[in-house]
């Protein structure tokens, strides 16, 4: 009984995506033959996870985990409209994206509006075909913070004969207090992300990327984050004020993240790595004044390895066997008013298959082992899923 | 007290940063090609024809499904041709040039309007395409490396050039 459950809603998320593909194509075309500077498309990850190999049994959770539109529209040759909406867990709305872009002159543009962080690889190149793994890697999910996107200005532009890119932005920051404690010891930054939802900014912070391309087959990325999370307790602030400028003051914590990639694709073969360091000034003052656990600095990074196994076939199929070893740190330091928890020191390895079946269209399985801390038992997940991108 | 120290660097700092950077950048961007321009007179591709065939004398002429000619004293030396192709939401416009067998001579980005997928701009990556003769488009993909992060506009330009290619041997076959 229970895997007839399974296999019916596999089957529905599997028949779902299927007929996405088919009729966005169809609507897209009709839209694009009428309107040619509008662009429609999307992306989506269905998943199911369960976790296995202890004694007890767990339920399996199927998820349509992410279902993004994208909307585009260019008015002329250099000014367009970029959006993506998304809707996660079937419930929750977001918009991912949603800005202006201008091309000033031949190789730089302007965007202004809801933008992604340029830190690391996957908060830029979240399509799920895109990555290995059903679900996105807990480096990017618990350090970057993955989806990251917030209301800023950037330029970016191409240089070097097309070697170097580069962007550089000023956005708001994260949201570290609102009347409690945001950020925490376990997850880090990521409750902060503010989402253009009514955001507000006390002030703003830079970030850059930077990504090589002049090594042949190689593709490296220098990312860069540089800033102050954003408080409440500013806002009608008196500055003459110092006792409520030293209280206001504690609720507020500095970041200075770095972050390097690098990829790598020849022939069968393809590599990825990814190293992100996050430095939190004042999270002394920060956990004395919200009671949180807040660590002082964050570290994470991956290894992967894939391989196309229909290389030498005559097909434009690919089967990857892939292998991934991740460990991210949310307590990597603390100051002195904590303790660190080992606990949030967590290694993930994941291995598994993925089946391009289109361009655009993957059937994944993978097997991912979870351990943290010194002696805790580790847990093992079994994850399936479908990702489309169109 | 250290906050508003930070604050203060923080602001400063990048702000600094920022207007430095988009000066140097200003400076070292390319010249702004006005693409309204026909492209038979149109100086980035008579550049390209007569850096590969070593002459300033040749002329060139229509022929179909948007080729063109170039001949030296009469005789045909090569072909060229623009074609466009999609990069994510955007188009691109390219340039390939033949010799008189079909065979590719050169491949070149001329116009590249999106900010994702300019890989396929990078000169090394598009010498690949040079003397890939192959009239089986599996084949033909193979000798072509992906770009990771760029697979829209790797497939849509190997597409794009495998098909253009197939045009013009079947149009000299005639």
């Amino acid at each position: 009984m229970k895997t007839n459950k399974i296999r019916k809603t596999l089957l529905i998320g599997i028949l779902f995506s299927t007929i996405i593909i088919s009729k966005a194509q169809n609507t897209a075309e009709k839209i694009i033959a009428s309107n040619p500077g509008l662009h429609i498309g999307g992306y989506g990850q269905i998943d199911y996870n369960k976790q296995i190999n202890d004694e007890l049994n767990h339920n399996a959770t199927l998820d349509v985990h992410r279902l993004v539109t994208f909307f585009g529209y260019n008015f002329n040759e250099k000014t367009s409209f970029i959006s993506e909406i998304e809707m996660e867990h079937v419930k929750e709305v977001y918009v991912e994206q949603a800005f202006l872009s201008h091309r000033i002159k031949d190789n730089i543009s302007v965007n202004a509006g809801l933008i992604l962080i340029p830190m690391g690889i996957q908060n830029l190149y979240h399509e799920p075909p895109t990555f290995n793994g059903v679900e996105r890697t807990n480096v990017d999910k618990y350090i970057v913070p993955t989806t990251w996107r917030e209301m800023g200005v950037s330029v970016n532009g191409r240089m070097m004969d097309n070697t170097l890119s580069y962007e550089l932005m000023l956005v708001n920051g994260f949201n570290g207090y609102d009347g409690a404690g945001v950020f925490s010891g376990s997850s880090g930054l990521r409750s902060g992300r503010q989402k253009a939802a009514k955001s507000y900014m006390t002030s703003p912070d830079f970030a850059s990327r930077f990504s090589y391309l002049g090594i042949p087959n190689l593709n490296l990325g220098l990312s860069t984050y540089l800033g102050e999370s954003e408080s409440s307790a500013y806002n009608g602030l008196d500055l003459s004020d110092e006792n409520a400028v030293m209280s206001a003051d504690s609720t507020i914590i500095g970041i200075n993240m770095i972050g390097i990639d690098g990829r790598y694709q020849q022939g069968a073969l393809q590599l990825r790595g990814q190293y992100v360091v996050a430095d939190l000034s004042n999270t002394n003052q920060y956990n004395i004044f919200t009671g949180k656990d807040l660590g002082s600095k964050m570290m994470g990074y991956y290894a992967e390895a894939g391989y196309n196994l229909l290389s030498k076939k005559e097909t434009n199929d690919e089967l990857i066997a892939f292998v991934r070893y991740e460990n991210y740190n949310t307590h990597k330091e603390v100051e002195d008013n904590i303790t660190i928890n080992s606990n949030y020191d967590r290694k993930d390895v994941v291995l598994g298959l993925g089946w391009k079946l289109a361009k655009g269209a993957m059937f994944k399985v993978d097997y991912q082992i979870k351990s943290n801390g010194n002696d805790n038992p580790r847990t093992d997940y079994i994850n399936i899923g479908t990702a489309v991108w169109f | 007290m250290v906050n508003t120290t930070i604050h203060k660097i923080s602001t400063f700092f990048s702000k600094e940063i920022i207007v430095f950077l988009i000066i140097s950048l200003l400076n070292f961007s390319f010249i702004n090609y006005d693409w309204e321009k026909d492209i038979k007179s149109s100086d980035k591709v008579h550049k390209n024809i007569s850096d590969i065939f070593n002459s300033s004398t040749y002329t060139i002429n229509s022929i179909s499904h948007d080729f063109y000619t170039i001949s030296e004293s009469e005789r045909i030396v090569g072909y060229f041709i623009v074609p466009s192709a999609f990069s994510k939401y955007k188009k691109f416009d390219y340039l390939i040039i033949y010799n008189n067998f079909a065979e590719i001579l050169k491949v070149k980005i001329l116009n590249y309007r999106e900010s994702h997928g300019f890989e396929i701009c990078n000169k090394r990556w598009l010498k690949q395409f040079i003397g890939n003769n192959s009239d089986s488009e599996f084949e033909f993909n193979s000798k072509v490396d992906a770009i990771s992060g760029a697979t829209i506009s790797v497939n849509s330009l190997k597409t794009s050039i495998f098909k253009k290619t197939q045009n013009l041997k079947r149009i000299i076959n005639e």
